[in-house]
């Protein structure tokens, strides 16, 4: 019956009728928002066009917080980043049910941008402009899945390593960072930037942060360290925070957000900033002796892991979970199955995810689980 | 005997006059009844206007089957969650409908989520006709806002 509805007499009226029960739900805000939340993002995203209505709803930051709150994904793919500088290259690894591919993400295939960081689907990454008189780094921070961008204002002269008196030219306007004549020894300042991380987590805010730190002074055995915090929803640089010391064994390549605060390891220690707090505190790592190998530092379903591998026991990987409180580490030992030795080559990584430990091959770019 | 069926018992009575007899247990899943009924200001009959007897029965199946099934595994209830909200688009629209006005929150998230899955393959023009079919205006000012959208330079 309801494949001749279109040409019974009767089924005019009940067209009309579900007509209107469609209608009835489409007036209503709370239950078309009440239906959208249960979508994945693809159709979604689609859905945008049918009407304003459905867009203002699709758009609301408190709707997109409301969906993927509901929605928590695991991860889909891994990023595989080269480490040549000049000329990225990437892959990228899905797992199942991925539609991603390298291909998403060639806009960022271009000479001259290097890709600093990712932090929950966002990634920090930098553009050599030559279109001026003198070629500037610019920042960016990009969704790759919606391919926008946006600019991080004006950091490009800092980045240079070396700045000479009288040549420090940071835009004030655009940018609040300033620093002081008296920090400045002798003619040259030195100052090296280490890294910029974005935090970023969808499932507290529709905002991230930009964290930029940079050596401002260094003796033998510490860095002095300065930090900046640009946040998104005012496109502000805040005020330059630090001098903080912090070890020189510190490893700035790999920050790791987490709980509010961005990490970084040393063999012994780790560093910890409150992006939000402004301060920073040191503590020991657990098996600091020099022997140990840290395969493993990342966050993963909400919790900080540290993968350890002593030497002289290779077989054994030593799992540590951060409280959040930061008051232990909680300690698991992973058995390594003798076949999953060679995985512990300087060029294949592990990574923690949904409560496995993955290693990624890298001379067949394969996963496995162990 | 009777006054405790009266007790326990309470008479809804749909748009079209038909009237249901259901244990006070089922009805209040609603929660707007239960307010009525936690208010006092429901007599032994409570009218559901807006709600044809139609509906109001399947309301009640639901809730009757919810009530009852408690102890039951949760997963003989999702099968039977996913057969009954397995209708017609018009019974579908006329339930939601009512379980948003009635407040029956199982029975909202149930439909909810079966007609995320109806119009998750379906395409922007399907999802107009079925949910706007009138609105042209608002479907071509939409587009042209739309275009604009596309059209913007995200640097």
């Amino acid at each position: 019956m309801a494949h001749n509805t279109i040409t019974t007499p009767n089924s005019s009226s009940s067209y009309t009728e579900q007509r209107s029960a469609g209608n009835a739900i489409a007036e209503n805000s709370d239950l078309i928002a009440q239906i959208l939340v249960r979508l994945p993002v693809k159709p979604l995203t689609q859905f945008k066009s049918v009407s304003k209505q459905w867009l203002s709803l699709i758009s609301d930051s408190q709707f997109s917080l409301h969906h993927s709150r509901r929605n928590r994904k695991p991860i889909s793919a891994l990023f595989l980043l080269s480490l040549n500088k000049i000329n990225p290259e990437f892959s990228v690894l899905p797992f199942a049910d991925c539609s991603l591919g390298s291909t998403h993400f060639q806009f960022l295939a271009h000479p001259g941008t290097s890709i600093l960081h990712s932090c929950n689907g966002l990634l920090c990454f930098s553009k050599l402009d030559d279109t001026t008189e003198s070629s500037i780094l610019r920042y960016y921070v990009c969704n790759p899945t919606t391919k926008r961008s946006a600019r991080i204002p004006l950091l490009g002269l800092v980045h240079n390593c070396r700045i000479r008196r009288g040549y420090f030219r940071v835009d004030h306007k655009l940018c609040n960072v300033k620093i002081e004549e008296s920090t400045r020894p002798g003619n040259d300042l030195n100052i090296n930037l280490l890294g910029i991380y974005v935090a970023f987590d969808p499932l507290k805010s529709q905002n991230y942060r930009v964290v930029c730190v940079w050596e401002s002074n260094a003796d033998l055995f510490n860095y002095e360290i300065r930090i900046a915090v640009y946040r998104s929803e005012i496109g502000l640089w805040g005020e330059l925070m630090g001098a903080f010391t912090i070890p020189y064994a510190v490893c700035f390549n790999n920050g790791v957000f987490w709980n509010g605060e961005v990490h970084w390891i040393s063999n012994s220690d780790i560093a910890c900033f409150d992006i939000d707090g402004g301060y920073l505190k040191i503590m020991p790592l657990p098996l600091t002796s020099n022997g140990s190998n840290v395969v493993y530092f990342g966050e993963s379903n909400g919790h900080l892991h540290l993968v350890v591998n002593v030497k002289g026991s290779e077989a054994l990987l030593n799992v540590f979970e951060m409280e959040t409180d930061y008051s232990s580490f909680r300690h698991d030992n992973c058995l390594l199955q003798l076949s999953m030795l060679r995985y512990l080559q300087s060029r294949d990584f592990f990574f923690h995810m949904d409560w496995r430990l993955g290693a990624h091959v890298f001379f067949n770019n394969s996963l496995s689980f162990l | 005997m009777s006054s405790s069926l009266e007790k326990n018992m309470l008479i809804l009575r749909s748009s079209d006059g038909e009237e249901f007899i259901v244990p006070e247990v089922v009805a209040v899943m609603s929660k707007a009844i239960k307010n009525m009924v936690e208010d006092e200001c429901a007599s032994n009959t409570i009218p559901v206007p807006n709600v044809d007897a139609n509906i109001l029965a399947m309301v009640i199946e639901f809730c009757k089957k919810h009530d009852e099934s408690e102890a039951e595994a949760a997963s003989d209830l999702k099968t039977f969650d996913s057969e009954f909200v397995n209708r017609g688009q018009e019974a579908l629209y006329d339930l939601i409908t009512a379980a948003n006005f009635r407040d029956v929150k199982e029975l909202l998230d149930a439909l909810c989520q079966n007609v995320a899955e109806m119009i998750k393959g379906k395409s922007v023009h399907h999802i107009r006709i079925q949910f706007l079919g009138y609105q042209l205006f608002e479907i071509l000012t939409s587009n042209f806002i739309w275009n604009i959208w596309c059209d913007r330079d995200f640097d």
